[in-house]
């Protein structure tokens, strides 16, 4: 064998090694995000793969705190650890013992093992979506101002009903409620959380409700 | 030969229907997509069809994880024109993602169980309250653009907290009920 084939040979080894080495599969742990949406200290916290048949729980996790104060529990797996029905989840404890639980989120499919937090915002495509800047649009200016205005007293209207509904003692059941069903949230429930927030914790506060009393009914 | 392949022929047709009629009942669902998702909040409608059975006697069950959050939604059934069997859901859409599993249930017991479907959005939509001011300084294209983004805005607010006031209103009828019996929560 001379020379060249050494080198060639060489330089073929080297090159299975280094796609090897780079190849996503032998150089990435396996990992999931989950999220715990309280402003805390954790003392302690544990990752769990939960599935029908076995809880395994993991301590080789990672945790950061994002600007807002959310921690992301990063959870490394194996394959041989999860189940056709295995979900995600993080328990994180406080020096004074209270427990707060991460979000649950299934990992068998891989596109949504990271957080959505880390998700980049959307941009604002407004301009594609629309055929603003015409002529006729920017002539008719004064009609849109007169739409917001009116959409902004709607807003108020609307708002203001929900702030009526939610009276204090009103609030205190739907607080509540929440303790006892176990729907623990960062933020108390308030008429002035942001809109969507308002709507997703009544949602699920009225579907934990709905099925706790079918639940006694049956 | 022939005698056989009869045969077969012949065993095929008596077992065949017979096979068909044992068949497992089944849960037919058309995935939502991303480019399906509306606007954060704003209602999303699944419906689940149930093959092999003529049973409206099952319940069935979405488990559903909207943004991390985990619950379990009873879903509505109903009968289309050719009698199938539907089980409707509705939902706000997510921020974020979704995942969903549909458990038909004869009693306590699980018939049928469809796949896990999950769908998660490539960005993060805006979900902060609209602010209705105006630049008046903005030439003409970049101030229509900015009207019609408030205008968009506050459509989605006002949505957003009619779908509250209807759910505090379901929220009072069941608490309201539940506070007349004496029971908590």
């Amino acid at each position: 064998m001379n020379a060249v084939s050494r080198l060639i040979i060489r330089l073929a080894i080297f090159g299975m090694f280094w796609i090897l080495a780079t190849f996503p599969a032998f150089s990435e742990t396996q990992s999931v995000d989950v999220s715990i949406r309280h402003k805390i200290e954790p003392a302690k916290v544990i990752g769990m793969l939960i599935s029908s048949t076995r809880v395994i729980n993991k301590s080789d996790i990672q945790v950061r705190t994002l600007a807002d104060g959310t921690i992301v529990v990063s959870i490394p797996f194996e394959s041989s650890e999860l189940d056709e029905d295995s979900v995600a989840t993080a328990m994180a404890v406080t020096a004074d013992g209270v427990k707060y639980f991460a979000d649950v989120k299934p990992i068998v499919l891989p596109s949504i093992r990271k957080s959505f937090l880390t998700l980049p915002a959307c941009p604002d495509n407004t301009a594609i979506t629309s055929n603003l800047g015409s002529a006729y649009v920017i002539s008719g200016l004064g009609y849109l101002e007169q739409l917001i205005a009116n959409r902004s007293k709607q807003r108020i209207q609307v708002q203001g009903r929900v702030k009526e509904m939610m009276t204090d003692e009103f609030l205190a059941v739907l607080k509540k409620g929440e303790e006892v069903l176990g729907l623990e949230f960062a933020e108390p429930l308030s008429p002035d959380l942001k809109p969507l927030e308002l709507e997703q914790r009544l949602f699920r506060l009225a579907t934990a409700l709905e099925n706790y009393t079918k639940r006694q009914t049956e | 030969m022939l005698f056989s392949v009869r045969w077969r022929i012949l065993a095929l047709t008596i077992i065949f229907p017979t096979l068909v009629l044992a068949e497992k009942v089944q849960i037919l669902h058309d995935q939502i997509t991303v480019k399906e998702l509306p606007y954060p909040g704003q209602k999303i409608e699944l419906a689940a069809e149930v093959a092999g059975t003529k049973n409206t006697d099952l319940t069935m069950t979405a488990f559903v994880v909207l943004d991390g959050l985990l619950m379990d939604v009873p879903m509505v059934q109903r009968l289309d024109e050719r009698s199938r069997i539907y089980y409707d859901l509705t939902l706000g859409a997510p921020l974020a993602e979704l995942t969903y599993q549909f458990f038909l249930m004869k009693g306590n017991e699980a018939a049928s169980i469809s796949k896990r479907y999950s769908v998660r959005r490539t960005c993060l939509p805006d979900v902060e309250l609209t602010n209705s001011e105006i630049s008046q300084d903005l030439e003409p294209k970049k101030r229509v653009l900015q009207i019609q983004k408030v205008v968009d805005g506050l459509k989605r607010d006002i949505d957003s907290y009619s779908r509250s006031i209807e759910l505090l209103t379901k929220i009072k009828e069941i608490t309201d009920q539940k506070s007349s019996e004496g029971a908590q929560p």
